[in-house]
């Protein structure tokens, strides 16, 4: 019943919204109107960027297919990159770092650990020189030697090593949720990020990520004003079961098991506007890519 | 230093006990020596399908074929399975009231209500039996309820009924399942120890932790919050290359799960008390006759603990 009343006293705030619309200048309604939509820019990522070339011809053709950015791995030739942003007019929004799955930032071996680290902060350091807004951090891989206890130790032993460089660069490093059996849960993320105590540690969330236990729509509020970047991805709840946990990301956008409308709202609803970036196979052909960004178009538009 | 000694204790009066039992016509397969404390149990709900066994029939079979106890579901006719343990000689480990407590994530006050009035009454069960532990899923995180919904209603829930678990002695365990919820064991260590009150507890379920995690990882962060124990096994092969549930349909010792590693970190945070199998495995069970079955399981579960 309450539900009710509140749907309908929005109805009210909306209508009373229209007459306030006609008095300020577009794109100053402090207020967003109830059906809105987050305004998102599209970027890919490089990684899954499989046409041929050089990184200038694959930066053009990421370009021609209608993206805004792109997002590179860390410790790639920082001038070809530069070089490849300038000519195209692309924005580099984010840095992947390329070390994270190699060196486990939670190793017992402290070697690996530091070489972990040197990794994270030469991502750091990219991403200034590209202006990028963060970077995307895997913190380790839990694993049979590597128990989530000690992980969590660990990693913010090492974080907390690299914050004060990253407040300095103005970079924020923004932890990405993926695979590696570790902070599985959206309130245990947040608390993660919120014990670091530092506006240079966010969120990179990957929305295909957490369906094969999780809705988006539901880490999307808890994590908030946190994330800083969006991995776009699609994933089949189906497929996982009928055919494999990791098949259950051989689906094309829009055909697998993403609630987009409530994933979109739920953005809005956190006041999320910035870029979406894709993170999906088919990207392999100019052609691939073009139905990349359209079928994010109507992701967007959902 | 303690440990091992007491270790070699039990070992000596383990065998001596099994000595005195060996003519038993049922130990055709002679079991491994338990080195450890530790009982047998049989979770009720996943024993074969037994046509018209009766309580009594499913729980002398499982004490000829070497069980301590069972695990039955809560909500049942309280004297008909107090006969049955008191003919058969075995004894109630836990009660289960997953099925109810499911619901305490709902929406609806008046179902989550259902849900902690299903856990009391697997309170009174338990009392009723001489169990000591209840089985609690903490409800269930889907579309419509998250899980920052799930963690405030469950808990207010739960809340209502440690009372009475602190009145009757009986302790609310806690399971792990898929449900979405409870993640993480630094997590599920955490949402145990914010009741504040000795009643609530962990039922951990070895099995349902592979798909994501190491149980050895698990028992050594949850320690001594751990009640009981579910015995399962699970493969990460299947899981990859059939189906995500299809990580279930494999046989004991036949899976993922490092039972040495699982057996060495419950020695490591000093468990003792009950493992109760949770066999799974749906397909295991239709080649064999129920008795074959469950024997088959006794002798698995002799070799997981004696490994």
């Amino acid at each position: 019943m309450n539900s009710n009343f509140t749907r309908r006293d929005f109805l009210k705030t909306s209508s009373g919204a229209l007459a306030f619309t006609a008095l300020v200048p577009i794109g100053c309604s402090a207020e967003p109107a109830p059906n809105k939509k987050p305004a998102l820019k599209k970027a890919i990522m490089f990684g899954t960027v499989g046409v041929p070339g050089s990184v200038l011809e694959k930066f053009k053709a990421v370009k021609e297919a209608g993206f805004a950015g792109v997002e590179p791995s860390s410790h790639m030739d920082v001038d070809d990159v530069l070089k490849a942003r300038d000519a195209t007019g692309l924005e580099i929004p984010s840095v992947c770092c390329g070390t994270h799955w190699k060196e486990n930032l939670a190793s017992p071996n402290p070697a690996e650990r530091e070489r972990g680290l040197a990794g994270l902060t030469q991502s750091l350091q990219d991403a200034k020189k590209y202006g990028s807004s963060s970077i995307l951090f895997v913190l380790c891989t839990v694993n049979r030697q590597v128990s989530y206890r000690d992980a969590y130790t660990r990693t913010q032993e090492e974080l907390r090593k690299v914050i004060p460089l990253a407040e300095d660069l103005g970079v924020k490093i923004a932890i990405e949720n993926v695979w590696n059996n570790f902070l599985l849960s959206p309130l245990e993320a947040a608390r993660y990020v919120d014990e670091l105590n530092s506006p240079a540690v966010g969120w990179h969330f990957d929305i295909g990520n957490v369906l094969r236990y999780g809705w988006p729509e539901q880490w999307i509020p808890v994590l908030g004003s946190r994330i800083q970047k969006l991995h776009i991805k699609e994933y089949s709840r189906k497929k996982m079961e009928s055919d494999g946990l990791w098949k259950g990301f051989d689906a094309k956008f829009l055909e697998g098991d993403n609630n987009w409308p409530a994933i979109m709202k739920a953005l809005a609803d956190v006041n999320y506007h910035g870029w979406g970036i894709a993170e999906q196979g088919g990207g392999g052909t100019l052609e691939g890519l073009k139905d990349l960004s359209a079928r994010m178009d109507k992701i967007f538009a959902s | 230093m303690n440990i091992s000694t007491n270790r070699a204790g039990l070992l000596g009066s383990a065998s001596l006990a099994f000595a005195a039992l060996s003519s038993d016509a049922n130990a055709a397969e002679p079991a491994p020596v338990r080195k450890r404390n530790l009982k047998k149990g049989f979770m009720m709900s996943t024993f074969p399908n037994g046509g018209k066994m009766r309580w009594l029939e499913k729980f002398k079979l499982l004490k000829e074929s070497g069980f301590d106890g069972a695990e039955p579901p809560s909500h049942l006719d309280q004297k008909e399975i107090l006969k049955a343990r008191d003919a058969s000689g075995l004894e109630i480990a836990s009660v289960v009231a997953g099925p109810h407590t499911r619901s305490m994530s709902a929406a609806a006050p008046s179902i989550r209500a259902r849900g902690s009035d299903g856990l009391k009454q697997a309170l009174r069960d338990a009392k009723a039996y001489g169990a000591s532990s209840v089985l609690c899923v903490a409800g269930h995180v889907d579309e419509k309820a998250s899980y920052a919904d799930a963690w405030k209603r469950t808990r207010e829930e739960i809340t209502k009924c440690i009372p009475l678990a602190e009145e009757l002695g009986v302790k609310i365990a806690i399971e792990n399942v898929w449900n979405n919820f409870l993640l993480s064991p630094l997590e599920a260590a955490r949402y145990v120890d914010e009741f504040k009150s000795p009643a609530v507890g962990w039922h951990f379920d070895v099995g349902n932790v592979i798909s994501i995690g190491w149980p050895e990882h698990w028992i050594e962060i949850l320690g001594s919050r751990i009640q009981k124990l579910h015995i399962k096994e699970f493969s990460r092969k299947k899981m990859n290359e059939e189906g995500l549930r299809k990580g279930f349909e494999v046989d004991y010792l036949e899976g993922d799960c490092d039972w040495p590693a699982v057996m060495k970190a419950l020695d490591q945070i000093g468990y003792s008390g009950w493992c109760i199998v949770e066999p799974a495995c749906g397909p295991c069970k239709e080649d064999r006759s129920p008795e074959a079955f469950v024997k088959n399981v006794s002798v698995q579960l002799d070799k997981i603990l004696a490994s």
